[in-house]
């Protein structure tokens, strides 16, 4: 029990520390999904359904327009890989329930970017009110409103990061209880997945004649190796 | 001009870090420019007054691509040093962060980031987990660094005529290039998650998937909007499958 509650409290701080670079450093230089479930596949010692989570989620981050924060979905995502076999689910299996931690992921993402929109308003309200340019010291007020906003986002992180992977494990467990999904592999999510990522990641790249790019290259990779 | 040190480049270079932090409605980036910008500024005026009124000019909306926002600080650094007037340096900031920003979403949101996936989830399938995280963070980082280092100094040291080396640089023939590449590897990177992920034993599986792909690219072209939605609701109609076979 108390090996499980320091697990979960690892998970979820390293999570929410990583979460700071979507606004600092490097905006999603390092923390993209596909890096946090490797790793996560690897502490897990679940590569393949890290590898499968991590590839699919970093397709769907390509796609242009920012309607959700990937660095949480892959945070969260990972996170949950971690968790669940901590907390007496079976690991993560490719495909099947895992689609769900995908799901809930990027519903965490899109939340989180909402989040995101309504502090960029009342920050923007609050400057207009008092401007840090126009103050005695203004390299001090500057440098306190961005560590005041990197505390923020901290704080915000941690709160995100455990609500996602809380509403993952609850999620989980009752589809567990309920419906007895099997952890095993599923063909059809195994496939189907990454293959919208892929879809995404085309649409991402804004014409029709890409599309027929990508569709020359899987007939030969085809013929050539398979 | 002399007068900033490779220390101060340095300096605002690593604060650009935090551009992002302070984003919000209005002034968008301003904030974050102006944290960036205190280093060169505190060198170049020492007194107070003069300190304030050259922040002051940093007070105005700026948004652009957070990684070429070095180029528009390195100039303005630069501008700053050779004594220009006031509305010699807000016209040149104003002026350049919308290129720039044409510039930088096209090359790196469109271009670098989706090549990178499909490279490193190449790396991961074939090479393991260690291949694929090292790829994705060298790809990417390499080009994401050169110019969030790089291009402060090369700000500093070519002033206004930087937007014609950054036009180079992230040219549109290079985005170009770089997405016909992502493109080639999507297609292969479709056909290998299908052999690793799936049953290869069938060929039907391969065309069906393949070409399932394919047209869900041209539908999802035209619900982008709500394209985060329409993944939601195939992962569960994926799962619901899952169950019923």
């Amino acid at each position: 029990m108390v090996e499980t509650v320091i697990w979960i409290a690892i998970v979820v701080l390293t999570g929410s520390v990583l979460v700071l670079e979507r606004h600092c450093l490097g905006q999603m230089a390092i923390v993209q999904p596909l890096t946090t479930c490797l790793v996560a596949g690897l502490v897990a010692d679940n590569v393949e359904t890290g590898c499968w989570i991590g590839i699919s989620l970093q397709l769907f981050a390509t796609l242009s327009g920012q309607r959700a924060d990937w660095a949480i979905a892959g945070v969260i995502a990972a996170a949950s890989l971690v968790i669940a076999p901590k907390i007496g689910l079976p690991p993560l299996p490719v495909g099947g329930v895992s689609c769900l931690v995908i799901a809930l992921a990027i519903g965490t993402g899109i939340g989180a970017r909402f989040i995101e929109r309504r502090f960029a308003k009342s920050d923007g309200e609050r400057l207009r009110r008092a401007s840090p340019w126009t103050q005695d010291n203004p390299a001090t007020e500057l440098a306190a409103l961005v560590h005041r906003s990197i505390i923020r986002w901290l704080a915000m992180g941690v709160v995100e990061v455990t609500v996602g992977v809380g509403v993952a494990m609850v999620v989980l467990f009752g589809v567990e209880r309920l419906f007895g999904v099997p952890a095993s592999r599923g063909t059809v999510g195994a496939i189907v997945v990454p293959a919208v990522g892929v879809a995404v990641m085309i649409t991402s790249l804004a014409r029709y004649r890409y599309i027929a790019w990508a569709g020359l290259t899987m007939v030969l990779t085809w013929i050539v190796f398979l | 001009m002399s007068d900033v040190r490779k220390r101060e480049l340095l300096q605002v270079s690593l604060r650009l870090g935090l551009l992002q932090s302070t984003w919000c409605d209005g002034v968008m980036q301003s904030v974050g420019l102006a944290h960036c910008m205190v280093p060169a500024l505190k060198r170049l005026y020492p007194t107070d007054s003069e300190f304030k009124l050259a922040v002051q000019r940093y007070k105005e909306p700026f948004n652009t691509h957070p990684f070429v926002a070095s180029i528009v600080a390195g100039a303005a650094i630069r501008l700053e040093a050779e004594r220009h007037p006031e509305a010699v340096i807000g016209t040149f900031i104003r002026s350049t962060m919308g290129p720039l920003a044409a510039l930088g979403d096209p090359f790196f949101r469109g271009a670098l980031v989706p090549l990178t996936a499909v490279v490193a989830s190449f790396a991961a399938i074939v090479g393991g987990p260690i291949a694929g995280i090292l790829t994705l963070l060298l790809v990417f980082n390499t080009v994401h660094f050169a110019v969030r280092f790089g291009g402060v100094l090369i700000g500093f040291h070519e002033g206004t005529e930087v937007l014609s080396r950054a036009a180079r640089w992230l040219s549109p023939t290079r985005t170009s290039v770089l997405k016909k590449l992502a493109a080639a590897g999507a297609g292969v990177i479709l056909t290998w998650e299908v052999a690793t992920f799936g049953d290869v034993s069938h060929l039907w599986t391969i065309v069906a998937v393949g070409l399932s792909g394919l047209l869900a690219a041209i539908f999802l072209r035209f619900w982008q909007s709500s394209w985060a939605f329409i993944v939601l609701v195939l992962l569960v109609a994926g799962l619901a499958l899952e169950v019923l076979l």
